[in-house]
């Protein structure tokens, strides 16, 4: 037998969290050659073993990529018993077992009656003479697969919990959309740890080390939460990677102003963990009450079967799903908990890259696409939720990505752009298009690490995050120049690069959401802000390019250095994410590409079995390959292309090569447009506002009463000073029994003695 | 006293012998005294157990053992004696006294 | 054929003999080590003696583990012995401390620098080991005796022998001072004992535990043997040093020296516990324990009220004292306590209430628990009273608290073993402390007794103070010169430095993963015990 691909599951986890533990136990008395060579190593291995589940996951489903398969089965034949059924089976599959034009070992699968011997093939399978009196022999008949739910990976470490008949499973699954995610994760995890070899390579030892420890543990907390089998295990991973975040936002912690930020992003998320808690309790006692007595899990299997579209206790799940997006929106960064995004950007930038721009913060999106089939169908006091999702998605889209046009720090715009590409995957998971999220999500990691990298770069070389002391880097850095401009254009929805089609994608999906019978007006707002913040973000792109890139250098100063191209470990992540950033088209191109079919809308089309579908919750959705998708996929490609270059037009004609005191939005004091600018400059003063309202209140009055009376006077004067008051009265009360003397003990013994034998003969009857 | 049989005398006897120990016990200072006190008690319990050995003695198998319980008994005080004694002289050769609320017997409280 | 004829009390089974083994390899072997000790010599290294002593200790706990864990507690030399379950796991904490003790003295004998002889210290090593043996031994017979004549004999082996330990250090005063008080107590609660043996036979005609179980005692009867009943326990109550019974627990724990006071607070807890629980199993169920007008044995409450007292004084006890040794006693007194909630949870099922099996069942649990519970509390005090005698040397006794200050920078492995067992004596999870109390407690809850439980809790988060102070002050004071915390590791003394390393794993591992044989060896003991 080979070895199980199921074995690798464990393993993918263990490498880098072994990494994280060798460098943090032993990198600071290492080199650091061999604390970068096994940083690196890991992911990397990660990534191969998660591309062989890949392949094995598309085996198991369709045989070997690149090859005329077939799949059959052999099955009972009708009339005779099914007693002796495995045996032949056995039998049947021993014999196979000679034949070496299968592609895999054939396996036995289904149950009792129904048991069946699973092979892949050869496309000639199908009418093989010798197969058929193969199967005569042993009284089975050869018949086409049925198509099957497709195949994952499951890999159970044992019973975690087990109360009552609550019980959580140690289990890790892979299927297709936690592969996608770990390809991601891996991949782009290994490029970012690659980079930050370089990045951080005149950090001291001590602290490279360090940094390389967090990153590595980092990949091992993210695998985590998208392989883990049931909401606990991804709870594990969800905490873990919040950990992460903030030790690698505080990662210079010796500047306080870097640490608060860390520390803001740690409470923030905080607040949401809350919800995915609650949630997490709200789901379970809905599953109690629809299983009534079973085992109570928390897997993703039994929850989506057993509460997904269940009218029953719809108000607790209703209130479980809408309680887990709040956790969402606090890891990914959404309207009411995005703020903590922008200041995450005050940790190294390639971990701005891998954890606040391309992995972690997509944990919402994740969990929502995970569990979307319990989100279709849940509503909240009429509202279905996943219309919430979608407008908080829709929101934030908007208001982040104006906000980008008004940052002058290059990180910040890319943060405030991360919040608004966030929003456009959550308007895309409330629009029921999980497999366009998906894409985007995918597309949004190439890209986006593609922008932050040089970025990083840039800050390297200029030693500054200010975009006004950039300027005509173009001729410095060329391939950093070349590769930003492809990310920027990917983000800005230039027609034929990846986000183009991931963005039309999901505006797709919405405008057909609106379209549905029954769907409200706001629909079409959404789609409207979609379609607006589109061009926004064409244009932010356009200036953070010209920004940076365009004009004359303005950086330097009396003695300045030039700036230097980028070293070569941090070069060729960089162009490797390019090409992937235009490579990543290719996973989904438009559906209308008829003749593709049904290759087409490739990446959603293959999440399409295990994520939640609109056309099996909304009456009236076109059918991707109908007439009417087409119409409205060719409407929809149109505008958004125009948005986009009438976008990249505006950026262009207001920021072209001019430099920044040159272009009246620039300015923050004078013209027109100056309080429009501060107030975008600020991101609508949200964190303003929320510090008024919320935190400054709290700790002037909440704080303060649960300090001062409760915390001090109560428990720290009252009960636990006194609780230690009373103790040791008690104790010293105690040694004054103790006096030395043995005739005093003996007396005591005597007296004791004397009040036992008198209870016991008062109250025996 | 026509009322008082044998064994109940017998038992009596053993538990005024074991009370006198307790008192014993607790009102001498000297640890000699005290010792013998003890060896009081244990024969009192001694008395008492071979008080019920004769009750029980035409019962097949009851009243053995009763009587080995006393003689291990008697042994055990015998050993007991032999360690007390010389802890007793341990005790005397730091505190050159046998009493046991001489102050310097007496340090170890709290 | 009947179990009260006279032949049956006669005849032997040769077979039984084997059974015995575990009893009298530990006597053998202490006579082998005295005899040693004289070939050996004054002055020379003792190590051999530990050795001897834990190669004795090896093929006890095996001999135990082999022919005491199968058996199931039915009554073999002519009813004098019941193997079983029960007593092997008793056997194996007992050994435990012996073993654990035994190393950690191992090197007392030589000074600081390896070479001369140690004068400052008057341990005789041969004494030492050859008492630790024969207590052991006496200690492995109390917990499998089925018969009174046993039991006594048992306890007065070990008791006479642990008298002898605590004065053993001639040289220093308090020494024989501790020695002294243990004794008088001692002696006067054997007394209690056999007059109380002495009554519950009048009473029942039979000294054989099993046999009692199934007598029915005669109304007119039944009043001498509660007071009996009554008085076996008050003696037992003294063995444990339940509280108002305790008051020789500081002062002998505090006077003998440190390798002794390990070895008491360990192998006669242990053999006490394991013996109350086998004779309150049959003072219970012949209803020497008493019964009030609700059918509720009146010993429970009486139980009850002296497992509140203990935890209580334990604890506050506990928390002002300086001196490591009289710290430990009251911490001892303390965990008395918790194991009497399960003495408590244990005598329930002898009552007459509707729920006669969730007693059942809680007694089981109650047995359980005390058992692992004893494996726990023998492991994290050996680990403790190893680390202490492993600091000790000449002239840095660790006398005081303060002596230890700074230990985790010094012998920073000690330390942490140390604190681990620390720990585990509090309960903090992760250790075994915490499973012991864990089933101990909810022995305690599932046989109703939720206020003593929650008592023994909120008297356990106190314990954490003063288990913590001695972390703390290991951790985050200076050394201080001429004191055991400032001394660096010695490393001619392996033997001491095995035992504490053996203490720490065992009480991680049994906290985090306990081994399922264990864990089966504990369950049939309590098996063997409840029916």
């Amino acid at each position: 037998m080979f070895p199980k691909e199921t074995a690798l599951l464990p393993a993918i986890i263990l490498i880098p969290l072994l990494g994280a533990l060798f460098n943090g136990l032993f990198g600071k008395r290492l080199g650091k050659g061999i604390v970068s060579t096994v940083a690196v190593a890991a992911p990397l291995i990660a990534f191969f073993f998660a591309a062989a589940l890949f392949f094995g996951l598309h085996a198991a489903d369709h045989g070997p990529l690149l090859s005329q398969t077939s799949v059959v089965v052999l099955k009972a034949k009708k009339d005779t018993a099914g007693s002796s059924l495995p045996g032949r089976l056995n039998k049947a599959r021993r014999e196979l077992g000679k034949r070496d034009d299968l592609f895999k070992i054939p396996e036995i699968e289904g149950k009792d009656r129904n048991q069946v011997l699973r092979l892949v093939g050869p496309a000639s399978l199908a009418g093989d003479e010798a197969l058929k009196t193969l199967a005569h022999r042993h009284n089975l008949v050869v018949a086409p697969a049925a198509s099957a739910a497709p195949r994952s990976y499951r890999y159970n470490l044992g019973t975690w919990i087990h109360v009552g008949n609550f019980k959580v499973d140690f289990e890790f699954v892979v299927d297709r959309l936690s592969i996608i995610l770990m390809l991601v994760i891996t991949g782009v995890g290994f490029l970012i740890h690659l980079y930050s070899t370089d990045y951080m390579g005149a950090e001291p030892r001590g602290t490279y080390a360090r940094y390389f420890s967090y990153l590595n543990l980092f990949i091992a907390s993210m695998l985590v939460l998208v392989m883990g089998g049931n909401l606990l295990i991804l709870f594990i991973g969800w905490e873990g990677v919040g950990m992460c975040s903030y030790l690698l936002i505080g990662f210079d912690y010796e500047d306080a102003k870097k640490a608060a930020c860390g520390t803001k992003a740690f409470v923030v998320n905080r607040i949401g963990d809350m919800g995915v808690v609650l949630g997490m309790f709200c789901l379970l006692a809905a599953l109690a009450e629809t299983t009534a007595g079973g085992t109570l899990s928390l897997n993703f299997q039994t929850l989506n079967l057993a509460l997904g579209g269940s009218t029953l206790n719809a108000g607790l799940i209703g209130a479980g799903c809408l309680l887990l997006f709040f956790g969402c929106t606090g890891k990914s960064a959404q309207i009411p908990l995005h703020l903590w995004l922008p200041d995450a950007m005050a940790g190294p930038t390639p971990v701005s890259a891998l954890i606040h721009a391309a992995t972690m913060v997509t944990a919402g999106i994740y969990l929502i696409a995970r569990m979307s089939p319990i989100f279709a169908g849940a509503e909240v006091i009429g509202v279905p939720v996943l219309g919430i999702v979608a407008l908080i998605g829709g929101l934030t889209a908007f208001f982040a990505g104006a906000a980008a046009i008004g940052q002058d720090d290059i990180k910040k715009v890319l943060a405030y752009s991360t919040v608004s590409q966030l929003g456009y995957m959550f308007l895309g998971v409330g629009a029921l298009a999980m497999g366009a999220a998906v894409f985007h999500l995918v597309a949004h990691a190439f890209f986006k690490a593609v922008l932050f990298l040089g970025a990083g770069a840039v800050i390297h070389a200029t030693h500054t995050q200010s975009m006004r002391r950039m300027g005509g880097l173009k001729n410095y850095m060329p391939t950093t120049y070349w590769t930003m401009a492809i990310g920027a254009l990917a983000l800005a929805g230039f027609p034929l690069l990846s986000g183009f089609f991931s963005k039309d994608m999901i505006l797709l999906a919405t405008l057909l959401r609106a379209k549905a019978a029954g769907a409200h007006w706001i629909w079409y707002v959404l789609y409207l802000l979609g379609l607006g913040t589109g061009f926004l973000t064409a244009v932010y792109s356009t200036r953070l390019i010209g920004m940076t890139f365009w004009g004359d250098y303005r950086g330097g100063g009396p003695g300045g250095r030039h700036p230097h191209a980028a070293p070569s470990a941090m070069a060729l992540p960089l162009f490797v994410l390019g090409v992937l950033t235009i490579g990543a088209a290719l996973l989904g191109l438009p559906a209308l590409a008829a003749w593709m079919e049904p290759g087409a809308e490739i990446l959603p089309h293959y999440l399409a079995p295990v994520v939640a579908q609109a056309s099996d919750y909304l009456v009236n959705y076109p059918a991707v390959s109908s007439e009417l998708y087409h119409r409205y996929e060719i409407g929809g490609l149109l505008v958004g292309a125009m948005a986009s270059l009438f976008g990249v037009a505006v950026g262009w004609k207001i920021w072209g090569s001019r430099a920044p005191s040159q272009v009246g939005w620039e300015s923050q004091v004078s013209g027109q447009l100056a309080s429009i600018r501060q107030v975008l400059a600020n991101a609508w003063y949200y964190d303003e506002w929320v510090n008024k309202r919320f935190v400054q209140p709290a700790v002037l009055y909440l704080s303060a009463l649960l300090w001062e009376h409760v915390d001090d006077n109560a428990i720290d004067r009252g009960l636990v000073d006194g609780t230690g008051r009373v103790a040791v009265q008690l104790s010293l009360f105690t040694r004054v029994f103790q006096t030395g003397h043995v005739a005093r003990y003996a007396a005591y013994f005597v007296v004791g003695a004397v009040v036992i034998l008198a209870s016991v003969h008062l109250y025996s009857i | 006293m026509n009322s008082i049989t044998t064994p109940d005398a017998i038992q009596i006897v053993a538990a005024l012998l074991f009370s006198i120990g307790v008192f014993g016990v607790l009102s001498r200072r000297n640890l000699l005294i005290i010792l013998m006190s003890v060896e009081l008690m244990l024969n009192g319990a001694n008395l008492s157990l071979v008080g019920f050995a004769r009750e029980f003695a035409h019962l097949p198998g009851k009243s053995e053992s009763a009587q080995v319980m006393v003689l291990m008994a008697m042994a055990v005080a015998a050993a007991e004696v032999a360690v007390g004694l010389s802890i007793l002289i341990a005790l005397f050769r730091h505190v050159r006294s046998v009493s046991v609320d001489h102050p310097q017997a007496t340090t170890l409280r709290d | 054929m009947d179990p009260l004829s006279p032949l049956s009390s006669l005849s032997y089974d040769v077979g039984d003999f084997l059974y015995v083994i575990p009893i009298a390899i530990p006597a053998l072997f202490g006579m082998i080590v005295l005899i040693l000790d004289i070939y050996l010599g004054r002055g020379s290294n003792k190590t051999p003696l530990a050795l001897t002593s834990g190669l004795g200790c090896l093929l006890t706990a095996v001999a135990a583990w082999a022919l005491w864990a199968p058996a199931t507690g039915a009554p073999v030399m002519a009813g004098t012995l019941a193997p079983s379950a029960f007593g092997a796991v008793a056997a194996l904490a007992i050994l435990i401390g012996t073993t654990l003790i035994g190393f950690s003295v191992a090197h007392h004998s030589q000074s600081a620098d390896g070479v001369g002889v140690d004068l400052g210290r008057s341990i005789a090593h041969g004494e030492l080991y050859g008492l630790l043996l024969f207590a052991t031994s006496g200690m492995l017979a109390m917990t499998i005796a089925n018969d009174m004549v046993t039991f006594f004999v048992a306890i007065e082996t070990l008791s006479i022998a642990v008298y002898a330990l605590t004065g053993v250090e001639r040289r220093r005063a308090r020494s024989a001072e501790g020695a002294m008080k243990y004794f008088v107590l001692g002696a006067f609660s054997a007394a209690f004992l056999l007059y109380g043996m002495s009554l519950l036979y009048g009473a029942t005609g039979t000294m054989r535990l099993d046999v009692l179980a199934e007598t029915a005692i005669k109304p007119s009867d039944l009043p001498m043997a509660t007071v009996g009943g009554t008085l076996i326990l008050i003696g037992l109550l003294f063995k444990v040093g339940a509280v108002p019974f305790h008051a020789w627990v500081p002062d002998a724990y505090e006077g003998a020296p440190s390798a002794v006071t390990g070895f008491m607070s360990i192998g006669v807890k242990v053999a006490a516990f394991a013996g109350m629980f086998r004779i309150v199993e049959g003072l219970g169920a012949c209803g020497a324990l008493g019964a009030d007008l609700a059918g509720s044995p009146v010993g429970s409450w009486v139980l009850w009220f002296v497992a509140a007292l203990t935890v209580i004084g334990g604890n506050a006890g506990a928390l002002t004292q300086r001196n490591p040794r009289r710290l430990m006693a009251y911490s001892g007194i303390a965990h008395t306590g918790y194991l009497l909630v399960a003495l408590v949870a244990f005598t329930r099922q002898f009552g007459h209430s509707s729920d006669a099996l969730n007693m059942t069942y809680a007694a089981h649990d109650a047995a359980a628990g005390l058992l692992f519970y004893l494996l726990a509390y023998a492991l994290a005090n050996a680990g403790v009273f190893a680390v202490i005698n492993h600091l000790e040397r000449r002239g840095e006794d660790v006398d005081s608290l303060d002596d230890l200050a700074g230990l985790a920078h010094t012998q920073p492995r000690s330390a942490l073993v140390m604190a681990v067992c620390l720990l585990s004596l509090a309960g903090i999870p992760g250790t075994a402390g915490f499973l012991g109390k864990l089933w101990v407690f909810r022995a305690g809850v599932a046989s109703g007794d939720v206020g003593l439980v929650v008592l023994a809790l909120m008297a356990s988060a106190i314990s954490l103070y003063y288990y913590l102070r001695i972390v703390v002050i290991m951790y985050m004071r200076e050394p201080q010169a001429g004191t055991a915390g400032a001394s660096s590791e010695d490393p001619q003394r392996w033997c001491s430095r095995l035992a504490i390393l053996v203490a720490g794993v065992l009480t991680i591992w049994l906290g985090v993963y306990p081994p399922n044989a264990i864990l089966k060896l504990v369950v049939d003991g309590a098996q063997a015990l409840v029916h």
